[in-house]
Parts: structure tokens; C-alpha cells; sequence
């Protein structure tokens, strides 16, 4: 188990896994994908209300 | 022997280091695309005729 | 829960470690807890302007608390007029008072900690300042006396007392003294090598706050200035439409000023409280690289049923351009988690798909408070966000309360509580004073957005209704056209009225643990006390 580091550690040794790092964050894709289902089901919801209110004939 | 090659920057990387050139760029891109392109239409628009 | 805290069993004391950088001999320090070099002087401004902004926080809180109670149809306490002088009060206090003191804290800070450099100058940071306070003091004086009843918005032909204009003027002017004394220390920094390839991604996310700050400001003087001269008749009055148009500039780019130092702030607690590192540096920084492009072009979206600018305008401001800066919040809501997953599973909490998340330090303010703020502001604040934004969607929902439910996520769920949870660790860190009452800052980020949250969502339904914004009388008594809305707004604006509520509590729970730390705290002489 890797020991969590101090601040200045983290940000002063940024630029050593700068660009192509691999990192799996599985739980975060899952809720990046909730978002955007939530962001989807809104967005049309609220075309749907404009068009109630705005009849186009 | 070895020859020493030149490290080439990305583009893209010089350009978020040069903290000068993105102050220009972030105050030039609204002031043309909001200010600059909305006073030239709103200074373009015919005075309403009173009824 | 785990018993994570920033610190590590073996920092060592502050006199043990010589700071780094280009301080003169005794003005800087080692900060035990994070081993990042504080300088002096720059504590000093950080210091005072962070203490100005908690007063304003508590002002536009009480103003708050007395707007909600009165939206709250079935209580409607106070008459029209303190309505309005109190929502104009509420908007200046909040939006710019509390968030330009605090950005201007955060600016101090990002330059001289995170690149290990001195302040550029002492006067520059006096003069900035003192002309933000004069003009806040004297902006709020106005306001409650009752000489400019004319909302946050100020527009044109609504005229306020000249002091108005020239105390925004002198806020203005303080906070680009402000801005300019940040890159002059980016600048000195980069000459004297105090650090070396790029700036810290947190500084790089202030660098994006000062650059739409320039824009902000600019747009503030450019508008206020003559505004001025007209009230005190030096010159005729604005064009609405332009005084619109460049007064957006000012009132919307200010949030795009919140919205990169929040980020940063989600960033740089990520490394505090958990030591998250940030995923990919290009990703990042070209995420910020859109905010500074094209964020401030949302300011469109206030035009959007004006009848001056033309459809052309509107549509590449609101949406083409606009949304490279939403991918960029997109970027940044996925790589801001996805880097607190990646150090809590390295940690060892890698069990399931949530694992890490239930791992993660809950009773933590400083992570509990940017943990929230980041689901709020993504979740409410984005979604909604881009869904008014949207040309055509946005005419059903135009000044209706459907918008202050939009910011309330942004802005308050957002930035003030992300701002809130760094003060958790600013407080000990900078003022180095122990929090009492820790039980109660604890639960504060909870109790707060979801205070935030009910208000902000029972303005949302009510504006889906017709509730419209800034409006004293939601049942229009005594007006010549009777106007009446479905019964269920009422429950609506019953939740505004309850969300208030827990929200002043919410903010009671941060204010009051801090005042008392920061004059009455122990004195923290080594690490600061985990959360």
C-alpha cells in the first residue's frame, strides 16, 4: 500500500508522469456516465417542454 | 559518436508555457467574438421611427 | 473511513528546513504540514483579504436569508423596496465582494507557495487592497442607505448614487492591482528560477483565472466609467442595449474568474487531502487553455431574447465556441475524480467500483466540501447550465427562477463551498490557529449544500412554472392584469424558503468556527492537526 504523499512532494514532481500516463479509474467512468445520461434525459425533457409550449403548425 | 539531438517542444506545450502569449489570446478571442462583433451590430442598427 | 490526513509521520519541524526560492533571509517559511515555502508578506495579504472575504460571505448570507423568506410566499417578510435594495445588496456581496477577495487570496497564494518565489510588491498589494476595501465598505454603505436601489445589474436608465459607480470602480481597479501583482510575481519567479519546466497545474489554473480576470476587469471599467459620468451628468446617458452588452462582460466573466479558481482549488485540494497527482498534464492544461479561449463568450447567453444582436451572434457565442469550454468542465470533472481514484486505490482501496469512494476521507471538510462542490457544480450546475444556454430552450426559461437555480449550484453549491473547503486547510495552514467546534465543520459542507441544493431546486421548478426572477410578489397584489401561477409553486418556493434556511446554517457553521480559529484559536506551532 502506497503511502500518501505530502503536498509540496506532489506538485513540486508534477512534470515527472507528464503526458502519456496509463491510470484506470473505472469508478469514475461509471459516474462520468451517469452524468452524461442525466445531461441527455434533461436536455430532452426540456425540448419536449418547448415544444409544448411553442406549437409549431 | 553520438550526435546531440535538439529537443523539439510540441507546439501546444510552448504555447501553455508562454503565460504572456494566453493572456493576449484570452483577452483578444471575447473582446472580437463578444464586444468588438455586438458593438458593431448593435452601432449598425436603424433608429426605430416613433409611431 | 480511513484516518487520512495530509500530513506524514516523519515531516519535520519548520525551523528544521530552509525554505526554498528567492525570499530574503527570514521572510519566508516551511510549512510543516505540506513542505511548501510560504512567504511572509504574501501570508499577510493572504490573510487579510481571505478575512474581508468571510465578512462579505456573512453580509451577503444575512441578505440571503431575508430574500429566501421572502420569495417564501406563504411568509413574505419584507416590503418591496428592502426586497430590492437587499437582493442588490445580496448579488454585489456575494458575487463580487466575497469572490474577488477570496480569488485575490487564492492568486497570493498560487504564485508565491506553489512557484517558491516572494511577493512582487508589498505597496502593489497595499494599494490593491486598500482600494478594494474603501470601495467594498463604501459600495455596501450605499446600498443600505438606500441611494441605489437598482440591482447587482445596475441598468441602464436606472440610475444609482454616483458613490455606487465609484465604489464598483475602486473594487475593480483594487483587484487588477491585484491581478497585476500576480503575474509580476509569475514573472520574477520565472527570471530568478525559483522553479523549473512548467508551472504547477495549479498555478496554471490561477494564470487562467488572472487572464479572464483582465477581460472581466476591463469590461467592468469600460462600462462603469462612463456609467459614472453620466450619474453625475458629465455625460448622457448608456445605450441600454450596449450598456447591456459590455456590463455582461463584467457580470458573467467574474463566475468564468470562479469557475477557473474553483478548479484549481479541486486540484490542489485533491493533492492536500488525499495526494491525488494529477492525471495527465497536456489534458489538463489544454482544458484550461479552452476556458481562456472561450468561456467568457457565455456572457451571450444573458442577450439571448435581446433584439439588438443578431442570430449569427448569438448562436457562435452560445453554442459553436461556447461549448469548448464546456468540454473543458467536461475534462476537468472527469480528470479531477478520476486522479482522487487513482492515489485512494494506490492507497490500497481498491475494492469494487466504489470502493475508493467509501474509503475517502468523508469527515474531512477540506475533501467533503471539494468532493461536493465538484458533484454539485457538475451535476446541477453543468447540466443545467447547458441546457438553458441553449438558444432555443432558453426562451421558456429567460429570467424566470429557473436562472438563480442554475447559479445557486455554480456559484454556491460550487465555488463557495470549494472555497469554503479550502479554507479548512487555510485557516491552519496560513494562519496557523487549530479549528474549534471540529464536530460542527465537519458536517458544515453537508448541512450547507444541502441547504444549496433544496433552495436551488425549488427555484428551478418554480421558474418552470413562470416564476419569474427578481420579482417582490409572486401573487402580484393590486396589480391592473391579474396574473396567477399553478398552485405547486407555492410548495416550490416553500422549498427556497427551507433550502434558505439550512444553507444560513450551513454558512453560520463555516463562519463561526473560522472567526473564532483565526482570533481565538491555539496557536499551531508544528503540523496542523489532521481532519
Amino acid at each position: 500500500m502506497a503511502k500518501q504523499e505530502k503536498a509540496a512532494d506532489v506538485i513540486d514532481n508534477e512534470g515527472a508522469h507528464k503526458g502519456d500516463q496509463m491510470h484506470a479509474a473505472p469508478g469514475t467512468f461509471v459516474l462520468t456516465l451517469i452524468l452524461l445520461l442525466s445531461f441527455a434525459v434533461y436536455y430532452f425533457a426540456n425540448w419536449k417542454a418547448l415544444a409544448d409550449v411553442w406549437q409549431v403548425r | 559518436m553520438a550526435e546531440s539531438t535538439p529537443v523539439t517542444v510540441h507546439w501546444l506545450e510552448r504555447l501553455l508555457d508562454n503565460t504572456w502569449l494566453l493572456l493576449a489570446l484570452g483577452v483578444l478571442v471575447p473582446a472580437i467574438s463578444y464586444t468588438l462583433w455586438g458593438l458593431i451590430e448593435l452601432s449598425n442598427l436603424p433608429s426605430a421611427t416613433l409611431p | 473511513m480511513t484516518t487520512m490526513d495530509p500530513t506524514v509521520e516523519d515531516a519535520l519541524p519548520e525551523t528544521a528546513v530552509e525554505p526554498k526560492g528567492n525570499h530574503a533571509p527570514g521572510m519566508a517559511r516551511v510549512c510543516a504540514t505540506t513542505g511548501l515555502t510560504v512567504d511572509l508578506t504574501a501570508e499577510k495579504f493572504i490573510k487579510l483579504h481571505a478575512v474581508f472575504a468571510v465578512v462579505f460571505l456573512l453580509l451577503g448570507g444575512i441578505a440571503a436569508l431575508l430574500i429566501a423568506m421572502t420569495r417564501w410566499s406563504a411568509v413574505h417578510l419584507l416590503p418591496a423596496d428592502w426586497y430590492y435594495r437587499l437582493t442588490t445588496f445580496h448579488g454585489l456581496n456575494m458575487l463580487i465582494l466575497w469572490i474577488l477577495f477570496m480569488e485575490v487570496a487564492i492568486l497570493y497564494f498560487a504564485a508565491t507557495a506553489l512557484l517558491k518565489t516572494r511577493l512582487a510588491s508589498a505597496g502593489l498589494a497595499w494599494a490593491g487592497f486598500v482600494l478594494m476595501a474603501v470601495g467594498a465598505v463604501t459600495l455596501d454603505t450605499m446600498i443600505l442607505m438606500g441611494t441605489s436601489d437598482v440591482m447587482m445589474t445596475s441598468y441602464a436608465p436606472l440610475r444609482a448614487h454616483p458613490l455606487f459607480y465609484l465604489s464598483i470602480i475602486f473594487v475593480a481597479v483594487g483587484t487588477l492591482i491585484g491581478v497585476i501583482n500576480f503575474f509580476a510575481t509569475v514573472y520574477i519567479a520565472k527570471r530568478d528560477k525559483t522553479y523549473s519546466g512548467s508551472v504547477p497545474l495549479v498555478v496554471f489554473g490561477a494564470i487562467t483565472a488572472a487572464i479572464i480576470a483582465v477581460v472581466t476587469l476591463g469590461h467592468g471599467a469600460g462600462i462603469m466609467i462612463p456609467t459614472f459620468l453620466w450619474s453625475i451628468e458629465v455625460l448622457p446617458s448608456p445605450d441600454p442595449a450596449v450598456y447591456r452588452l459590455v456590463w455582461w462582460g463584467l457580470g458573467h466573466q467574474s463566475q468564468q474568474v470562479n469557475v477557473a479558481a474553483m478548479v484549481s482549488v479541486w486540484y490542489l485540494l485533491g493533492a492536500i487531502t488525499v495526494g491525488a497527482k494529477v492525471l495527465n498534464q497536456g489534458v489538463s492544461r489544454t482544458a484550461f487553455l479552452l476556458y481562456i479561449l472561450f468561456i467568457n463568450l457565455a456572457s451571450a447567453h444573458h442577450l439571448l431574447v435581446d433584439p439588438g444582436v443578431s442570430a449569427g451572434w448569438k448562436i457562435w457565442n452560445t453554442s459553436y465556441a461556447m461549448y469548448l469550454a464546456v468540454l473543458a468542465s467536461m475534462i476537468h470533472g472527469y480528470t479531477v475524480p478520476a486522479a482522487v481514484e487513482v492515489a485512494l486505490r494506490k492507497q490500497g482501496h481498491d475494492k469494487g467500483l466504489f470502493g475508493w469512494l467509501g474509503a475517502a476521507p468523508w469527515r474531512n471538510p477540506g475533501f467533503s466540501g471539494f468532493f461536493l462542490s465538484l458533484v454539485v457544480f457538475g451535476f446541477l450546475g453543468g447540466i443545467t447550465g447547458v441546457t438553458l444556454g441553449t438558444e432555443q430552450i432558453n426562451i421558456i426559461a429567460h429570467n424566470t427562477l429557473r436562472i438563480p437555480g442554475h447559479f445557486h449550484t455554480t456559484v454556491v453549491g460550487g465555488t463557495t463551498t470549494a472555497f469554503m473547503a479550502l479554507a479548512y486547510y487555510v485557516v491552519p495552514l496560513i494562519f496557523r490557529r487549530e479549528f474549534p467546534m471540529r464536530a460542527i465543520c465537519r458536517a458544515q459542507p453537508y448541512v450547507f449544500t444541502l441547504g444549496v441544493v433544496i433552495l436551488a431546486v425549488g427555484m428551478s421548478f418554480a421558474g418552470s412554472y413562470g416564476v419569474a426572477r427578481r420579482h417582490w410578489d409572486v401573487e402580484f397584489t393590486g396589480a391592473t392584469h391579474a396574473a396567477s401561477f399553478d398552485p405547486s409553486v407555492h410548495i416550490f418556493l416553500g422549498m427556497v424558503g427551507i433550502g434558505g434556511i439550512i444553507a444560513f446554517v450551513g454558512l453560520l457553521m463555516f463562519v463561526i468556527p473560522t472567526v473564532i480559529a483565526v482570533f481565538f484559536g491555539k496557536k499551531i506551532e508544528g503540523k496542523m492537526p489532521a481532519w
